[in-house]
């Protein structure tokens, strides 16, 4: 596969925001546990 | 067929692993300068008389196996494992030379921990040690996350196939670009882009919470290192919880995560085919086996009401949970919360997500992502074969950067690896039992140790046993490597002392 400069920066951001989710879904997961033990 | 270990095999074994040598004592340079730059002497010191040892038994390697023979796979692999053990024993001169460790053993303890990505720590008194070697531990963590290997490969060693074989040794398994030296540089320049972008916000974070702005660079730098690596190493005693900062935990956590990537998503993502971020069957692996641990850890917490809010649940358990499956091991709670506060539920979670581990060659280590997708596909694959009508072809298939058809060899592969993962876990959890302690928290420090983790619940210390730290380095060296060039090495070593100079071809 060939590397670019744009290819290589979009990546870089594609991956951030994939980290990103990922640690969001903990924040997610930490609410809805949260709701559930409220109710 | 089988031929016999001639001395020709000795000397390519010797050269190799003198390239990689002289590769550490290079690396060596680095702390020595900031040691300089520091003005602190006695340190300085220290690196120069490690740095002359190293390079001049690397030099030696080189007179006493000068050979211009290609390696192949037997000699790869046995360059492999040695090479690393060696590098443990150089390595370790510097943190001896600090007086700071209670033996060498112990030292080799924490090089091997930081080669490994592993991250526990055998140092007396962590909170006063210098820059230098501070950055000498960090800097060993982001060289072994990479792969030692593969760094000689990228300026020392000639590009052969013989030559890819010993990254295989090493745990890196992908061919990102055709040639081998290609693929060394790719990683390292993946590794080395985020570098910069990781060290400068952090160091803004750490500006902004309060430390001057040096040593604020030189935290982020560290701690940049340590996540990258999947490490675990801090330059504190009280690791990442020193800094009590939300943005640092954010910021770890996303960096850690991105650090258990395997190197081929990087480069595939890197490359334009940004939709492999989630069709890869590790990413799809990676937030499935994630979002089950932490849900274990989070709810059997918040029942026994040790965490009771939103903020606690992400900030504490979650970045267990995360540190612990992506095998970083930073930490922001002590040691001793995971058996006073945690108890089994917790520690049975933390256990789970370090077994499993992070992606195939990347930093992180247990079992991996691809290996648990392949294996819970191949089970799909065979309750699929009982229920559809024997007439029916039952094919399924993995994405890991390509379509490939799942086969019974590949199935039988990973579950073969994960397999020796477990004996592995076990045989620490066995000898740390034995020593006296209980058996959920000798499981938990085996595991962490073997899947190269680095968290802690208390029983790694300076003051254990000696067969306590030497089976931890070989737990860590083991899982590290995954088992061939280790297992190739004690074949070898059987044979030789046998008198059965035959060695399988």
């Amino acid at each position: 596969m060939k590397n670019n400069k744009l290819d290589t920066f979009l990546g870089i951001i594609t991956e951030i925001l994939l980290a990103s989710a990922i640690t969001a879904l903990g924040l997610v997961i930490s609410a809805i546990i949260f709701k559930v033990i409220s109710w | 067929m089988v031929r016999p270990f001639s001395l020709d095999d000795l000397k390519i074994v010797i050269f190799y692993t003198g390239k990689v040598i002289i590769t550490v004592g290079l690396i060596m340079l680095i702390p020595l300068f900031v040691g300089l730059a520091f003005a602190e002497w006695p340190a300085a010191v220290d690196f120069l008389l490690s740095v002359a040892l190293t390079l001049s038994v690397g030099y030696i390697f080189l007179i006493v196996g000068k050979t211009d023979k290609i390696p192949k796979l037997f000699h790869s692999m046995l360059i492999a494992s040695i090479s690393w053990l060696v590098a443990m024993v150089l390595s370790g001169v510097p943190y001896y030379l600090s007086g700071h460790m209670a033996s060498f053993l112990d030292a080799c303890f924490d090089t091997m921990s930081g080669y490994t990505t592993t991250g526990l720590c055998m140092i007396r008194d962590l909170d006063h040690i210098s820059i230098a070697l501070n950055t000498w531990r960090h800097l060993i963590t982001y060289t072994g996350g990479q792969g030692i290997i593969v760094l000689a490969l990228t300026f020392l060693i000639i590009p052969t196939s013989g030559a890819y074989k010993m990254m295989v040794g090493e745990g890196k398994d992908e061919h990102l670009q055709p040639n081998v030296r290609n693929t060394a540089i790719q990683i390292w320049k993946i590794s080395l882009i985020y570098l910069i972008i990781g060290t400068l916000v952090l160091s803004i974070a750490g500006y902004l919470s309060g430390i001057k702005p040096v040593m604020a660079f030189m935290n982020g730098l560290w701690i940049f290192m340590s996540a990258w690596s999947t490490g675990g190493f801090a330059p504190y005693s009280q690791n990442i919880l020193y800094y009590h900062s939300l943005a640092f935990y954010v910021i770890t956590l996303i960096i850690s995560i991105l650090g258990s990537f395997n190197f081929a998503l990087h480069n595939a993502i890197w490359s334009g085919n940004r939709k492999e971020a989630w069709k890869n069957i590790e990413v799809r692996s990676f937030v499935t086996t994630l979002s089950i641990t932490s849900i274990i850890a989070i709810a059997g917490l918040a029942y026994k009401k040790v965490y009771t809010n939103i903020l606690s649940f992400f900030t504490i358990v979650f970045y267990q949970v995360v540190s612990a499956h992506t095998t970083t091991g930073l930490s922001n709670i002590y040691s001793v919360t995971f058996v006073k506060e945690w108890g089994d539920v917790g520690m049975t979670a933390i256990i789970l997500a370090m077994a499993i581990g992070g992606s195939a060659a990347s930093t992180a280590g247990g079992f991996k992502g691809i290996r648990m997708g392949i294996v819970f596909k191949g089970l799909i694959h065979e309750v699929k074969k009982v229920l559809y009508p024997e007439q029916a072809v039952v094919s399924t298939k993995i994405h890991h950067i390509k379509d490939m058809v799942l086969d019974d060899s590949m199935v039988k592969n990973a579950a073969l690896i994960m397999v020796f993962y477990v004996f592995t876990y076990m045989l620490g959890a066995v000898v740390d039992t034995a020593y006296g302690h209980p058996f959920i928290q000798s499981l938990f420090e085996s595991v962490s140790l073997a899947s190269n983790s680095g968290l802690s619940c208390g029983i790694t210390n300076y003051t254990n046993p000696a067969l306590m730290k030497i089976v931890g380095i070989f737990q860590m060296w083991a899982g590290r490597l995954e088992f061939m060039a280790v297992f190739v090495l004690f074949g070898s070593i059987i044979m030789l002392i046998f008198g059965k100079r035959n060695i399988a071809k």
